[in-house]
């Protein structure tokens, strides 16, 4: 258990990071699916430990969208009171929000292909998780890896309209 | 993007690796076979090597993109944390299920197997003085990816002389994760006990007995200096196993340090 932990629970985190755009957040949910993992003890804990994060992060992301919109009420009546302070690392929260953004705008296959790819899964189990045939996750994966690197440089550009735009 | 396709034949346009294969020879997912296949190509296809560059291209700028550097996790603290959440249990439950008493019984047959394998071996390893081999070792190396259903879940358990030839092997898969051959975790391949296959033993005494051999070291992978060897597993007359390792110790033979790089029939599929 701990050689797998030591393993994958990096790996859910960072994966769970890129769709919820927070650490602490992530961790959190990356803890609860290893607490469900270890009672549950299901065959195949891999999968079942990112689907089960899959679904935790679905139902914080629904709450979060009821508190946000109570949060801009209380915001916009405080936001005069406020004084923002200086931001050291606001370029590289402004990139990570960007590629946030820019999963967000993938169709869920894509995001998908894409987050289980880079958590190290193989085509196989990407092809269990997402539903597809084995033999056509490699095409899958390029189209949605370029979709998503369009979608950032757009995003970039309209942010930052001087920026040249270089699709590789 | 690469340059279109050069002018050629159609027999010549067939013969270039699909989209799907390049993909998946970037991503490491093919064969060992069919890799060899498209790495002799891509020696000599220009046109192949610039798509693949292509395709590599695309790969690190999107992973540049979501490797986040500032999210270093560090296991220790979050595996504290759930011994807190989830009771020190968590380190003694194995993470599968015991699964069904016929799944068990096989799993305990695997082990008995190697078990008896390793009687087998001691006695068969009666030098000339008539000492038993005690030196004689089970090795339990775990973990690689042998069959491409995931990263690091299947082991090998070999026995093996110090300084000599494997003698007996079994894959399995580490299905509890516990980085070890244990009950619940499934046989895939155990070779028979065997005897110590000397040169100068009779053959015709053994022809049906199960023969482990272990070569080293040659070039296969073209990566390099000749460093991968090959252990072979055959009755018979005819070969049942396959395993191609990286002597990467330099020992010329296969040890705990030395990387798996293919076993036959767990290719992926």
């Amino acid at each position: 258990m701990r050689a797998f932990f030591d393993l994958w629970y990096p790996r859910l985190v960072r994966y769970l990071c890129a769709r919820v755009g927070d650490r602490d957040q992530a961790e959190d949910l990356a803890q609860e699916a290893f607490v469900r993992l270890v009672r549950h003890r299901p065959r195949e804990p891999r999968s079942w430990l990112f689907t089960v994060a899959e679904n935790l992060a679905r139902d914080e992301a629904r709450l979060a969208r009821g508190r946000s919109r109570h949060l801009q009420v209380i915001g916009a009546e405080r936001r005069d009171e406020l004084d923002p302070g200086p931001e050291p690392d606001l370029v590289a929260r402004e990139d990570a929000e960007r590629v946030r953004r820019a999963l967000a705008g993938l169709p869920e296959r894509d995001r998908s292909l894409l987050l289980l790819h880079h958590a190290g899964f193989r085509y196989g189990e990407i092809a269990r998780e997402v539903g597809v045939a084995p033999g056509s996750v490699g095409s899958l994966l390029t189209r949605a890896q370029r979709r998503f690197l369009e979608t950032y440089l757009e995003i970039h550009e309209r942010e930052h309209p001087e920026a040249r735009r270089a699709v590789p | 993007m690469p340059s279109p396709e050069p002018a050629s034949p159609a027999r010549d346009a067939a013969r270039h690796p699909g989209p799907e294969s390049l993909r998946a020879y970037l991503d490491r997912e093919l064969g060992w076979w069919a890799r060899l296949r498209c790495a002799r190509h891509l020696r000599g296809c220009p046109w192949c090597r610039e798509r693949l560059a292509a395709e590599a291209e695309l790969e690190h700028h999107a992973s540049a993109l979501l490797a986040d550097p500032a999210l270093e996790v560090d296991p220790l603290e979050g595996w504290r944390r759930l011994e807190t959440l989830a009771g020190p249990a968590v380190r003694l439950r194995p993470l599968a299920p015991l699964g069904s008493p016929a799944r068990l019984a096989a799993a305990g047959l695997g082990v008995a197997v190697i078990a008896v394998t390793a009687v087998l071996l001691l006695r068969g390893t009666t030098g000339p003085g008539g000492q038993a081999g005690a030196d004689a070792r089970l090795q339990d190396i775990c973990c690689w990816d042998l069959d491409g259903g995931g990263p690091g879940d299947d082991g090998v358990v070999t026995v093996t002389l110090p300084g000599q030839q494997v003698l007996g092997l079994t894959v399995y898969e580490d299905r509890n994760g516990n980085g070890a051959l244990s009950g619940e975790d499934p046989i895939r391949f155990a070779s028979a006990p065997v005897e110590r296959p000397h040169a100068e033993s009779a053959p015709a005494a053994h022809a049906s007995a199960t023969i482990v051999r272990d070569v080293c070291c040659s070039d296969y992978d073209r990566g390099g200096p000749p460093d991968d060897g090959l252990v072979t597993v055959s009755a018979g007359g005819k070969v049942l196993k396959v395993l191609l390792y990286e002597d990467a110790d330099g020992s010329r033979t296969f040890s705990s340090g030395d990387p798996m790089r293919w076993a036959s029939g767990t290719e992926a599929k």
